[in-house]
């Protein structure tokens, strides 16, 4: 036992986000797709292995889930209990509050199939993409989490301008806390990080972006 | 792939504390909850022995206090001492007079009172008594961390020479003289007869009967009495005589279903040694030998708990019943598991409203359990209440709230029986004979014969005769909870156990029903069980499994499964349930046959669809195995191997067409019973290699030396092998995984070996194979997800060895340099083999040119140092870090050599004090622990540009057997430093309890103890090495550091 109650809600500790955020950008250095319409479920399962393998990431206070079922206390009704399938999760290994974790959904961008070219950025914001933290329906209890985007056709430029473009169109929606748009993030001293900040009733709510080349 | 962590904490779980309670009055031991099932053996021992104190650990009453005023006799003291050990709950009892504090065990057996110089061998030791009291808290932590009795007084706290071990040699040694011989009874009457005889006994030292006063001598028990008279009564008739006599009389006055045999045709089958033998045994005399060991007074059946007697009892019901006489797994329940049982089904429910069924309750421990808590809340409920209001209140429990089913008569003869005696126990003797006098009501017939002709009909049927696997709807009302210890018997689908947790639901109230039984731990760790988890994890929600597979051999001696207790809802579990898992580990510091303590460390929580997951994926065995000794930080390491490509991706059977072929080796068919015999295919110069050769306890690569030609051993053969199995390059492995070797040249072997088999141009790769099987790495995988080894024999199954992670170079997790590393081993390994053959060429060749003795001496010492040399080559292929080797080591060293103990007295590395430790790195005492927190937590605090660093010192308390580390900031890096600690681990400690809970009449404390003390953080537990290691340094590291961001969260919090 220690003096601490039991009973308060533990937040992951957001002075390891940076860390945590640097270390998965090393783990996604040369991070391959297979072909060009892989599902991003394969990247992710390569980029888990990869991080599993990382020495920090293993040393580390913390523990890695992938494709964790969300679900929420309080509803009652079994249907909408689950919330969601979270691609990566990191809780801390001290006992905690199951709804303490730090959120990493994942998303395909630019993607070419036999139909064409997509921007796919769309679905990077909407409902299975950023909306999950905006509604409340991941990382509900928190104050920061991520959205990795694998950038299928390299160009990480364009798919942060289309992304922009799509906060722009739905910036209501997204509650955004200040100008819609991506800004460099000071989680990173590289520049390869962005973040944009929400509020979310009273809570502020920082998701930082990692846009990945694959 | 895991989804999810298995350790949060969802929701308030109740468990015992896992610490010390004093109680110093009978009312605080009545106001706790959680000691609810031990009220009435404390409440008899607090009234028969004027007690003043209790001390509590995790729940379990383990000393007595009584003090006195005035100085005790010697006689009154060994008095004292025989009550308490007959009552056999407790382990230590202390006297206290204004002198002296007598200190006595309940495991050591009472003596004879002799004139004057009586030696009291249970005499602990004699302290002075203000020495006691300046130092008894010292004493209770002494106990608690079990350091009372291993360091000083082990013979003295022998676990056999408790009342239920004595009991239970004794009973069987009577019902073995009732049942062997010229004049041997069958085994229902024998079974009957010692039955009664033993209400009986009950009845008299309850004083609910008497014999005539001037029957009973002074000084002696009434059950002794009983046995002197009987003794002086001349001739067998007469002695028969006056038995029956009383029988009828306790017929006429007691009724119940002891009493409705044929008595008649009983007494024509008891021959004059059957009462002899009794007479014996009541005198506490050994049965079996005749000799003359505790003396006549030893017995006192006012004390011993019924549950003690009923759990004995069921020991012998097997040998009853032919059908069940092999089943594997047969034993008694001992009470103090009887008693967890129940806390686990009760826990976080009042038991006040519930109704009980035991499905085969044997000779009904679970219900006297329930039959007790019950009565005792109703009694803590109405504690005024009248004898009269009583009797009915405890009635009405037997007619609403507790059923029993057995297909034995006689265990549900003797689960009546228990029961009345518990019934009898909630009143004063003066009580029972007004209640009958007044109301005329006997004691209640509770045997149902289930409308069998020719049998009385029940007046309250509580116990059932039945089969409850029959198709017959046994009672109509659902019951709230299904507790008991179904048989063990039978394979896969055909598990006996397996058709009991599908039946218990056709029982059980809907939704709100749950059940908590005792099953074999194959339930959930056979291999083949995965598609029936996956199935009945979907339909019932499994709250609680506590797996207690390391007390296989100290629970039940014989049983050749481990037991796991599991506790179901009978309803389907929801998406997000979690199953709180606790595996147990055996600990020295209980002593008593059945009482387990859980550790913090030992439970975790495991989302349910990790565990639907693995069972989808054939792998539920391996979910719950890698958490019975896989703490918090293990699980890292084993998610990272467990989702590594397996050996089972490049090696396969022939017909898989992999890159490697595997399986056994030939099978010859010696007894002629072969449907469709072979004709072997090999010349009879073929190289064979025996499975029991001398080879295997000295080998990693295999020599032609080591084989002989195979000539015409086997004529015959059943089924025709893959050839290349027997083809080089090869790796052999033994059936179980203890043998493992690497072959160049053709050689063949019996089914007993296996064999894995590639091309020439894997040979490398195959030597690489070879050392790494053999290696600690492996040894640690294996031993965290192969079902049987550290549960029930230390086996591992070829299908749990392809599990293994194997990945080949160029794969992710392997490093760039993986084909240089098994370049390297395996030149190791050529080396390797030219240094034996050249040895072989110096050394001496026996007659039939095999080496001699000394080459395999040599050979083994140099493969041990070969391996020792490779491991870090294994390591590095793997990519592990040094906390990663740090847990492997900890496991190779302490967790295997640790698990499932044979015996009390067997060496237990993890229980071994830690100042005194031998193994590995830990002769240095805590300095091993300490370092690797320090290091871990320093190297974490770098990730936040921190200025500051931890340091540690520590030591232990040899007066306590608690050991404490202390850490510090500092602004450099500092070495651990040992301290004294006795001084200050007390004021530490005094201060710790000064800010926990005091409640009135009530000391409370913890015994896995973080404590944030300002600027210092202190660590307090036992010194059992298993809390000190480094293992339990990387998991007390995440937990400080998360008890660090929560603190710096909440001052940030507190600052806005």
């Amino acid at each position: 036992m220690s003096d601490i109650s039991d009973d308060v809600v533990r937040l992951f500790p957001e002075e390891d986000v940076p860390r945590i955020l640097g270390l998965i950008l090393i783990g996604c250095q040369n991070l391959k797709k297979n072909h060009d319409t892989e599902r991003e479920d394969r990247v992710s399962n390569h980029l888990y292995i990869r991080l599993l393998r990382m020495p920090q990431f293993r040393n580390g206070p913390w523990q890695l889930d992938r494709e964790v079922s969300l679900f929420n206390p309080d509803s009652d009704n079994d249907s909408e209990k689950c919330t969601g399938r979270l691609d990566f999760r990191i809780i801390t290994r001290a006992p905690s509050d199951f709804r303490s974790y730090f959120a990493v959904e994942a998303k395909r961008l630019h993607v070419t199939s036999p139909s064409g070219w997509r921007s796919l950025a769309d679905e990077y914001v909407g409902p299975q993409g950023m909306m999950c933290y905006v509604a409340g329906k991941y990382a509900d209890q928190m104050r920061a989490s991520a959205m990795l985007g694998y950038v299928y056709d390299r160009d990480t430029t364009g798919a942060r301008k289309n992304i922009e473009n799509e906060i722009m169109k739905n910036k209501d929606a997204l509650q955004m806390a200040q100008s819609p748009s991506l800004s460099r993030s000071t989680a990173s001293c590289n520049g390869d990080i962005d973040e944009t900040k929400h509020r979310l009733g009273n809570r502020m709510f920082i998701i930082y972006h990692l846009l990945i080349p694959v | 792939m895991r989804a999810a962590g298995d350790d949060r904490r969802t929701a308030a779980s109740f468990n015992p504390a896992a610490g010390m309670l004093f109680c110093d009055s009978l009312g605080a031991v009545k106001s706790r909850p959680e000691l609810l099932g031990y009220v009435p053996v404390v409440e008899r021992a607090w009234k028969q022995m004027e007690l003043d104190g209790v001390l509590f650990i995790d729940s379990r009453p383990v000393l007595y206090h009584k003090a006195s005023t005035q100085k005790f006799s010697t006689r009154q003291r060994i008095d004292l001492h025989r009550l308490f050990w007959n009552q056999g709950v407790a382990n230590v009892l202390v006297l206290s007079d204004p002198a002296t504090a007598y200190i006595y065990s309940g495991l050591s057996e009472p003596v004879p009172v002799t004139s004057g110089d009586t030696e009291e061998k249970a005499l602990v030791e004699k302290i002075r008594a203000a020495t006691y009291v300046q130092n008894k808290i010292q004493l209770y932590h002494s106990i608690a961390t079990g350091n009372y009795y291993s360091e000083k007084h082990e013979k003295l706290f022998n676990p056999d020479s408790g009342v239920d071990s004595y009991l239970l040699n004794n009973l069987g040694a009577l019902r073995d003289a009732f049942a062997s011989g010229d004049e041997a009874m069958d085994l229902p009457t024998a079974h009957a007869f010692i039955g009664r005889m033993l209400f009986v006994c009950y009845l008299l030292d309850r004083e609910i009967v008497s014999l005539s006063p001037t029957d009973t001598p002074v000084d002696v028990t009434p059950s002794s009495a009983l046995a002197e008279t009987l003794e002086k009564i001349p001739t067998h008739t007469a002695r028969l005589d006056f038995l029956y006599d009383l029988f009828e009389r306790l017929k006429t006055d007691f009724n119940g279903t002891l009493f409705d045999r044929d008595l008649q045709a009983e007494r024509k089958k008891l021959r004059s040694a059957h009462l002899r033998a009794m007479m014996q045994f009541l005198k506490g005399h050994e049965v079996r030998s005749g000799q003359h060991t505790l003396g006549f007074w030893a017995y006192d059946f006012k004390m011993i708990p019924v549950e003690t007697i009923s759990a004995i009892y069921e020991n012998f019901l097997e040998q009853e019943n032919e059908a069940e006489k092999h089943r594997s797994g047969a034993f008694y329940t001992p009470r103090l598991l009887a008693e967890m049982v129940v806390d686990v089904c009760t826990e976080g429910r009042d038991v006040r409203g519930m109704r009980f069924l035991d499905p085969a309750c044997g000779s009904g421990i679970f219900l006297v359990t329930l039959f007790n808590r019950l009565a005792t809340c109703w009694k803590l409920d109405n504690p005024d209440a009248a004898y009269r209001k009583q009797a009915e209140a405890l009635r009405h429990i037997l007619q609403e709230q507790i059923r029993g089913v057995d297909k034995l008569e006689t265990a549900c003869r003797i689960a009546c029986f228990s029961l009345y005696l518990a019934y009898l126990d909630f009143f004063n003797p003066r009580d029972i004979r007004s209640y009958v006098k007044e109301t005329g009501r006997y004691l209640p017939k509770l045997l149902d014969y289930a409308n069998a002709p020719g049998r009385p009909a029940a007046d309250i049927p509580v116990v059932r005769h039945d089969d409850f696997l029959s198709q017959e709807q046994l009672f109509a009302e659902p019951f709230t909870a299904v507790v008991g210890n179904p048989p063990w018997s039978g394979r896969s689908s055909k598990q006996v156990e397996r058709q009991f947790v599908q039946k218990v639901p056709e029982y059980l109230a809907e939704n709100t029903g749950v059940a908590c039984l005792l099953l074999p731990s194959k339930f959930l760790l056979n291999e083949q069980t995965s598609k029936f988890q996956a199935d009945w994890l979907r339909e019932r929600n499994v709250e609680k499994v506590v797996l207690l597979a390391d007390y296989r051999h100290i629970l039940f001696e014989h049983a050749k499964h481990p037991a796991v207790v599991v506790r179901f809802g009978n309803h389907e579990p929801s998406l997000e349930s979690r199953t709180e898992f606790a595996a147990p580990k055996f600990s020295r510091s209980i002593r008593r046959r059945g009482a387990i303590t859980v550790r913090p460390q030992d439970r975790s929580w495991l989302p349910l669809q990790n565990i639907l997951a693995a069972a989808d994926a054939e792998l539920a065995p391996v979910e719950w195995k890698r958490h019975l000794w896989g703490t918090p930080r293990d699980q890292k390491l084993l998610d990272l191997l467990l989702a590594m490509p397996p050996l089972s991706d490049i090696a396969g059977s022939s017909r898989d067409n992999k890159r490697w072929v595997k399986g056994q080796g030939f099978q010859p068919d010696t007894m002629g019973t072969s449907s469709n015999p072979k004709d072997p295919w090999w010349p009879e110069d073929h190289l064979f290699l025996f499975a029991r050769s001398k080879f295997w306890n000295s080998g990693l690569v295999l020599s032609r030396e080591d084989c002989v030609h195979i000539e015409r051993r086997f004529s015959k053969i059943h089924r025709l092998r893959d050839r290349k199995l027997f083809h080089p390059p090869l790796v052999l492995v033994s059936q179980g995984f203890g043998k493992i070797a690497y072959c160049d040249f053709p050689v063949l072997f019996q089914h007993s070996l296996q064999s894995i088999a590639g091309a020439e141009e894997d040979a490398n790769l195959l030597k690489f194979l070879a050392v790494y099987l053999r290696s600690k790495l492996a040894k640690y995988f294996l031993f965290h997800t192969a079902a049987n080894w550290g549960t029930e024999r230390d086996k591992v199954h070829l299908s749990e060895l392809l599990r293994i992670p194997f990945p080949l170079p160029g794969q992710d997790f392997v490093p760039a340099e993986a084909h240089l590393i098994i370049e390297q081993v395996a030149s190791a390994l050529n080396e390797f083999q030219h240094e034996m053959q050249n040895e072989l060429k110096r050394g001496t060749l026996l007659a039939d040119g095999r080496p001699d003795d000394e080459f395999y001496k040599h050979r083994a010492r140099r493969t041990d140092e070969l391996q020792a040399k490779l491991e870090p080559l294994i390591y590095q292929y793997f990519g592990l870090t040094d906390q990663d080797v740090a847990l492997v080591e900890d496991t190779i060293e302490i967790s295997i050599p640790s698990s499932t103990p044979t015996n009390w007295d067997s060496f237990v590395p993890a229980q071994e004090p830690i100042r005194s430790s031998s193994v590995g790195l830990y002769g240095e005492g805590l300095k091993a622990y300490a370092d690797e927190l320090t290091s871990t937590l320093n190297e974490w605090s770098s990730y936040q540009q921190s200025d500051y660093l931890v340091t540690a010192s520590g030591g232990v308390d040899r007066n306590t057997g608690l050991a404490m580390v202390s850490l510090e900031i500092t602004p450099t890096r500092e070495s651990y430093q040992p301290v004294k600690l006795t001084g200050k681990l007390t004021a530490i400690l005094s201060s710790f309890i000064k800010k926990t809970t005091e409640k009135q009449n009530v000391l409370e404390y913890p015994r896995d103890i973080i404590w944030f003390d300002g600027p210092r953080i202190h660590i307090i537990r036992p010194e059992a090495l298993i809390n000190w290691t480094r293992t339990a340094a990387l998991n007390d590291a995440a937990r400080i550091y998360g008890e660090i961001a929560e603190m710096r969260r909440q001052r940030e919090v507190a600052s806005v």
